[in-house]
């Protein structure tokens, strides 16, 4: 049962966005969401949907699936959204009923917050975490990071726990499955009783889990040595990352998007809130 | 001795150890074999050429891309031991490595090993309680309590059973037969290994009662 766990979300696809380079798909990342705090104006949020609208169609997943992406924060949505239209004053008066009195400008503003909200989870899980595979993130990662390492942080060394950790999680998923149905044949019940009750039958798969762990983890430390690991100095990678011609069109279009965003706010300022 | 005495000893004797799934470091099954050329600096390029040869070497080219958890334990086994190959040591040590394995994967790396010795000249270091194994070695070293207790051939090292038993261990089931068999006054070898050996000692036996009937 715990085999079905699905690891990340990545979604393996044949689009320019899935074939961009890691390092630059986290630097459009990065500025895509800083486009999205610069927004400003009603034709700026308007520009901004069409865009991320645009990225959903470049990168070829159902919609059904990149909507799913809000779900985990639509709580916050709701929340922030109420927030404004409650607490906003402003000077146009929609209505007013008992102490609540509702203003254009909070209801405005909840809308483009919560555009703000969807467009930035939607851009980065298309951006990131959808199209790119988590090794290829870690990759990514410890190579952006890596001029870091004059300053000694050990950039080289968490990405390598990450990799790790990654590495092991189906193998720890597959270990837990293994205890629990040995605890069970033990008569050990996991599915009823108090909530209290389920967590302490967990208790006897956790100790076991743990220790197990701590034994694997000493000995990939010894066969890693054995091959003849010695940290990130001296390391060379099989694999090259280069950058491709789509890859700086995409560092282009990004560039173009921000300074859109910037103009749009300057010459269409339309503001309602 | 130093680190660098110890990395120098590492270089050149490569270590397979006996649970294949603590020895992948990657998530996909050639980046786990690339893991050794890269710690030793190679180029890339040449990285990718013994990667390419060392899962050719185990018949895991097909799985190149596969994640290790997606592979039976002799398949991971076999992907452990293209990790050690492309580092190119001079001696390879395997460890109990068949010990958690299945008959089949038993075999499949049984013969990865066999293939690697004879054809390839690489030293074989293999530590097993498998004595059917222990029969396919040049040479046959048995160690008791930290303690060498025996050193020869197969043939030679087999033939010694009381010494064998005292120390725990088994004979081969062929060897036995035949030397009980002695035992009860037949003209059999002490030392026949293989079913196969066995076979042909008895059968000759056999033809020559028919003749001296």
């Amino acid at each position: 049962m715990l085999k079905d766990i699905t690891l990340g979300q990545f979604f393996p696809g044949n689009s320019v966005l899935h074939k961009l380079d890691p390092r630059i798909k986290i630097i459009i990342c990065i500025a895509y969401i800083v486009g999205i705090f610069l927004c400003d104006s009603l034709a700026a949020y308007i520009f901004l949907i069409a865009v991320t609208v645009l990225l959903m169609m470049i990168s070829q997943l159902p919609i059904k699936t990149v909507l799913k992406g809000i779900q985990p924060v639509v709580v916050i949505i709701i929340f922030t959204a109420l927030l404004n239209v409650l607490w906003r004053g402003g000077e146009t008066e929609l209505f007013s009923f008992w102490i609540i009195t509702i203003y254009l400008e909070g209801v405005a503003s909840a809308i483009f917050m919560m555009i703000r909200i969807i467009a930035l989870v939607i851009g980065t899980c298309i951006i990131l975490t959808y199209t790119t595979s988590p090794i290829a993130l870690t990759d990514a990662i410890e190579r952006l990071l890596s001029p870091l390492r004059i300053f000694k942080i050990p950039v080289h060394e968490f990405a390598m726990m990450m990799t790790i950790a990654l590495r092991f999680i189906p193998t720890l998923i597959e270990e837990t499955d293994k205890i629990m149905n040995a605890q069970k044949a033990r008569g050990s019940d996991f599915s009823t009783g108090s909530l209290a009750e389920r967590a302490k039958a967990l208790v006897p798969v956790l100790v076991p889990l743990f220790i197990s762990s701590f034994r694997r983890a000493d000995e990939l430390a010894v066969a890693m040595e054995c091959r003849c690991y010695r940290g990130g100095s001296g390391r060379t990678r099989m694999t090259q990352l280069r950058l491709a011609k789509r890859d700086f069109l995409f560092m282009f279009l990004t560039a173009l998007f921000i300074v859109a965003v910037l103009l749009i706010n300057q010459y269409f300022p339309i503001y309602i809130a | 001795m130093t680190d660098d005495d110890l990395f120098e000893i590492r270089r050149r004797v490569g270590m397979v150890f006996q649970n294949p799934d603590n020895q992948l470091v990657a998530t996909i099954v050639e980046e786990d074999v690339a893991f050794g050329p890269e710690n030793l600096g190679v180029p890339p390029k040449e990285i990718r050429q013994r990667v390419d040869d060392a899962l050719d070497f185990v018949k895991m080219k097909k799985f190149a891309r596969h994640s290790p958890h997606q592979l039976s334990g002799g398949q991971k086994q076999r992907v452990a031991i293209a990790g050690i190959l492309a580092c190119k040591p001079e001696i390879i040590v395997f460890d109990e490595s068949t010990a958690m394995l299945d008959p089949l994967g038993r075999a499949e790396v049984m013969s990865t090993i066999e293939t690697l010795n004879k054809k390839y000249g690489t030293t074989v270091v293999l530590i097993t309680h498998y004595m059917e194994e222990a029969c396919r070695a040049g040479r046959v070293v048995v160690i008791d309590s930290g303690k060498k207790i025996l050193d020869g051939t197969p043939k030679e090292v087999f033939e010694q059973t009381q010494i064998l038993r005292e120390a725990g261990l088994d004979v081969p089931q062929t060897t036995l037969l035949l030397q009980e068999l002695a035992d009860l006054g037949y003209n059999l070898p002490r030392n026949a290994l293989t079913p196969e050996e066995g076979a042909e000692a008895l059968a000759k036996i056999l033809s020559e009662k028919d003749e001296t009937k």
